[in-house]
């Protein structure tokens, strides 16, 4: 689907090129190369075409940027102007390259891609001015992303210019009801004069989030606005032709969509005290009107007559926006099937190919720790081979051989999924744990990779750490990590060393992400079955991986209200469970956070 | 001038005596040499019957090429039994197995004790730990049994065996009785790990069942690790293989001050080395400035297990107290002394208590 919608694009773009044909005089050509020119906004930014030729597939990094395009500069004599032009013919290679969408993590790549992007800066100084004046004209509220800004300097600014690009980007369209301003999907101008289209797609708001983000794979955006690209790239073809001096605004024709008024998610509760935590995010839910409906999937190993099978939970988290979340599952000692080998937990990360797991440990204002230093770092591990691998035998009785399993193929997901999230939050360092002095192929195969990967991303500082040495500096001096990189079974250790340090298993959250699916849930997972049915455990941690889960799905205010409520609660100290020194119950703790929810 | 241990140093001379105990010291390193001469000294003073044997452990070229130890140190070894080692240089991934491994594997030292105390007078964020971490030495993930299956695949082999397990449950248990400690804990991951850590587990809860006076709890790796930086209290005697043992081991190490004051012995069935697991420090190397306390533990542990209890007390709370009260503490502690100085502190502690 993504393809015929690329090509459709493509096809407009050419026509777009085909008519941006100028005969002045004076061209002078600017072919920039990457990195000799300062980057004005001061991050990285790379497109990475070796991984993409592997595998032929596109691992949705979170930050994926890179333009790549041919600015060329010509003057009009008459006019005295100069002019400024795209050329479009590298958007091309990009599809070759197996461009695709990447709506789930709510971005769309650009289609056209501008690798010396700053130099465009420095050859179209007069754009970046034009920025703010485009934002008080038509009083939109964009963001703050690359994207963004260079679709609306190009939008604006090329009113007067010949054509140049067609950036398409997601906004972040709010709530159904709520008149926010989604996507401005610039029209590529003609030359010459001063038509310009623009599709605006304010309508949408008004419509169905999900199917604007989240159709099933999350191709639905790009195809939606290809129709409307489409319909838009018709009305040019019939503007040109016929010579039109006026400035036409296309709207897109809505396609018919369902309204749905609440975004689907699938909730895997789990065991222990998971099933009241997801109540208690439920209940959240319920009484703050956060547009959210869950999806429950019952998932267990100790309960296995009773469970769903892997299968299922797959289809349901697919069909509600790739996005679930979830408690901890327990692993059972009582195996009833001999070759099942994996627990559930794996089989999931396995099936759905969740390679990454985020921990963000954060120190909470409130929450006395010993260190008393403010923590804000982030663990990356990849989690589904090394040492959980599952391949034990017993060669003879009471000699028992289990595999650890490193692949240079997910080390290298691992190691750029790490840069990525360090280039796009801002992060400085990154540091990879290991333990190559003793094993040297597999370790050292996760090290050498991180060492290349490394080099990839200059503008991140990289460093290398043995595990036990890491242990024993996030107990003294656990400020100078950043972001962390590691394996399998170190991650496990060090989650739950640095979440010890933030408060413990009630606070922190952690993602695992996939190509396709994300998995919010406890950073450590714990399913504290001493707890269970006695309402005492600490849900903080669940409801701001609630919270992350709703800026994963766009619907960024109610995420950020609803961490600033727990934090709020946390910071006040009134309602406290018992990890933290009180004796409230889920249940307070969760109408606290209601109470003190504002958007 | 020299003393009269040190003459016997550079001779080599035996005492006829055979209360005496003869002991490998492996000076190491680094600053090696200048702790192991402090221990030496202490231990002259504490008047402990203890004759040292110095080795150089670098490895030599074999007969067939490879890398071993001298063939006089595994002499002195198997003769003395018992040894005390300071820090090793190892090199990384260079290919050819580590020093200690090769001591530990040439010995069958199966089992690693570190006890991990807070010290009274250094103070960490963590003051009330009194943790020992038993772990298995010989098998387990540092079998060194690695693999590339195919290009860009590469197998590490863990490699648990019922033998070695119970030899550690049991060492583990017995360790408990003779310390009296109340409470062993087996650390695993047999949710994930079935087989393997599960054999393991099997193992502790059978020697547990000869041991009903000692309490036996069995915790996950992360749990462990989650309340352990919250309240180390609640741990006791920790026993578990070997990766997880030798994380958890730096984790208690650094929880007391690092692995500067943390003693550590490697024992086997009739064999004991015990050694100071700090590294090198080849940038203080020879200025004085080392700090003896990791190897002066690791020396009380191993008059422990020579059931010379007696001297072990007396050269224990001299330290103990040298750091607590003392001024001469070397500059990892938070003085301003140095290695002799601290010696001194420590010799004259001795002197006194007698």
């Amino acid at each position: 689907m993504s393809l015929i919608s690329l090509s459709h694009l493509l096809v407009f773009l050419h026509l777009s090129h085909l008519s941006t044909q100028v005969p002045d005089t004076g061209q002078r050509h600017f072919q920039a190369q990457y990195g000799e020119i300062a980057d004005p906004t001061g991050s990285d930014y790379e497109y990475d075409h070796d991984y993409v030729e592997k595998t032929n597939e596109f691992v949705p990094t979170l930050r994926p940027r890179m333009f790549t395009a041919t600015v060329t500069r010509s003057y009009n004599h008459l006019k005295q102007k100069h002019y400024y032009h795209a050329n479009m013919v590298d958007v091309k290679l990009h599809e070759e390259n197996g461009f695709r969408t990447d709506g789930k993590i709510g971005r769309i790549l650009p289609l056209f891609v501008m690798e010396k992007r700053p130099m465009l800066y420095q050859v179209c100084p007069q754009l970046i001015e034009l920025y703010s004046v485009l934002e008080e004209s038509t009083g939109a509220t964009y963001l703050t992303t690359e994207y963004v800004e260079v679709a609306t300097r190009i939008h604006h600014g090329w009113r007067r210019l010949t054509s140049v690009g067609f950036c398409v980007r997601a906004s972040h369209p709010g709530v159904c009801g709520a008149k926010l301003p989604l996507m401005h999907l610039v029209g590529v101008g003609r030359k010459g004069n001063d038509n310009f289209y623009t599709t605006d797609m304010d309508e949408y708001s008004r419509v169905n989030t999900q199917d604007l983000l989240f159709r099933g794979t999350g191709r639905g955006p790009l195809f939606m606005l290809t129709r409307s690209v489409i319909a838009g790239a018709s009305a040019l073809q019939k503007a040109a032709t016929m010579q039109l001096a006026s400035r036409a605004i296309v709207t897109a024709s809505a396609p018919k969509v369902e309204v749905a008024t609440k975004l689907k998610v699938t909730s895997i509760p789990g065991d222990g005290v998971g099933p009241e935590l997801i109540y208690c995010v439920k209940d959240i839910v319920e009484g703050t009107g956060i547009p959210i409906e869950f999806e429950e999937i019952f998932l267990s190993e100790v309960h296995y007559s009773r469970s769903s099978s892997i299968e299922e939970a797959i289809a349901a988290i697919a069909r509600n926006n790739g996005v679930a979340l979830k408690g901890a599952i327990e692993e059972s000692a009582v195996r009833q099937h001999d070759h099942d080998a994996q627990g559930l937990n794996m089989q999931l990360r396995r099936q759905l190919d969740l390679f990454a797991n985020v921990v963000h440990i954060k120190s909470l204002e409130g929450i006395k720790t010993r260190h008393k230093k403010p923590l804000d770092f982030v663990i990356v591990r990849e989690q589904t081979e090394g040492e959980y691998s599952s391949l034990e035998h017993e060669l003879v009785p009471g000699v028992i051989e289990c595999l650890k399993i490193t692949t240079e193929p997910n080390c290298a997901r691992i190691a750029k999924f790490a840069f990525d999230y360090a280039t796009k939050h801002g992060r400085k360092k990154v540091t990879c744990v290991h333990k190559a002095n003793i094993m040297k192929l597999g370790d050292g195969l996760f090290l050498q990779v991180c060492k290349d990967t490394a080099k990839r991303y200059p503008r991140i500082e990289f460093d290398q750490m043995i595990i036990d040495n890491t242990c024993m500096q996030l107990v003294n001096a656990p400020e100078q990590f950043d972001v962390m990189v590691m394996p399998n079974l170190y991650g496990n250790i060090i989650d739950n060393l640095a979440a010890g340090l933030v408060g413990g298993a009630g606070v922190v959250t952690g993602k695992s992400f996939g190509r396709d699916f994300v998995i919010f849930e406890p950073g450590s997972r714990h399913s504290f079955q001493q707890a269970m049915g006695r309402g005492i455990a600490n849900p903080a941690a669940m409801i701001l991986s609630a919270a992350n889960m709703l800026e994963h799905l766009h619907l960024v205010d109610h995420g950020n209200a609803l961490r600033k409520a727990v934090e709020d609660v946390i910071r006040e100290g009134k309602v406290r469970t018992r990890d933290l020194g009180g004796y409230s119950s889920t249940n307070e703790f969760a109408d606290a956070v209601i109470s003190k929810y504002t958007i | 001038m020299l003393t009269r241990t040190a003459t016997r140093l550079s001779q080599g001379i035996r005492q006829a005596s055979s209360d005496v105990r003869r002991v490998t010291l492996i000076p190491g390193d680094g600053i090696g040499p200048e702790i192991s001469s402090a221990v030496v000294k202490i231990f002259e003073a504490a008047k402990a019957p203890i004759d040292w044997d110095p080795v150089d452990v670098t490895p030599i070229k074999g007969k067939d090429g490879k890398m071993r130890i001298p063939p006089r140190c595994i002499e002195l070894m198997h003769q003395n039994k018992v040894g005390l080692k300071g820090p090793l240089a190892t090199p990384i991934g260079k290919g050819h197995r580590s020093l200690n491994l090769a001591v530990r594997l040439e010995f069958d030292l199966y089992a690693n004790v570190r006890p991990c105390r807070s010290l009274a007078g250094h103070k960490t964020l963590y003051d009330n730990v009194d943790v020992v971490t038993i772990r298995e030495n010989t098998e387990g993930e540092y079998s060194g049994i690695e693999h590339e299956v195919s290009k860009g695949v590469m197998q590490s082999i863990k490699l648990i065996t019922e033998k070695a397990s119970r030899n550690i449950a049991n060492y583990a248990f017995e360790y408990a009785r003779s310390q009296g400690r109340k409470m062993v804990t087996a650390v695993h991951k047999a949710n994930i790990m079935r087989m393997s850590d599960g054999l393991f587990l099997r193992m502790c809860r059978e020697e547990a069942a000869k041991y009903p006076d000692i309490k036996f709890k069995e915790a996950y790796l992360d749990t462990v690790c989650l309340n352990m930086v919250q309240d180390p209290s609640q741990y006791d005697v920790l026993v578990m293989p070997n990766l997880y043992g030798d994380i958890l081991s730096d984790l208690c190490a650094g929880l007391v001050g690092g692995l500067g004051v943390t003693p550590s012995g490697n024992i086997g069935k009739d064999a004991a080395v015990f050694e100071s697991v700090h590294g090198t420090a080849p940038d203080i190397a020879g200025q004085d400035k080392a700090n003896p306390t990791a190897l002066l533990l690791s020396s009380v542990m191993m008059l422990r297990y020579m059931k010379l209890n007696e001297h072990a007390r007396k050269i224990e709370n001299a330290c103990f107290e040298a750091i607590a009260e003392g001024t001469c503490k070397t500059g990892d502690l938070g003085g301003n002394g140095t290695c002799t100085s601290f010696t001194n502190d420590i010799i004259a502690r001795i002197n006194n208590s007698d």
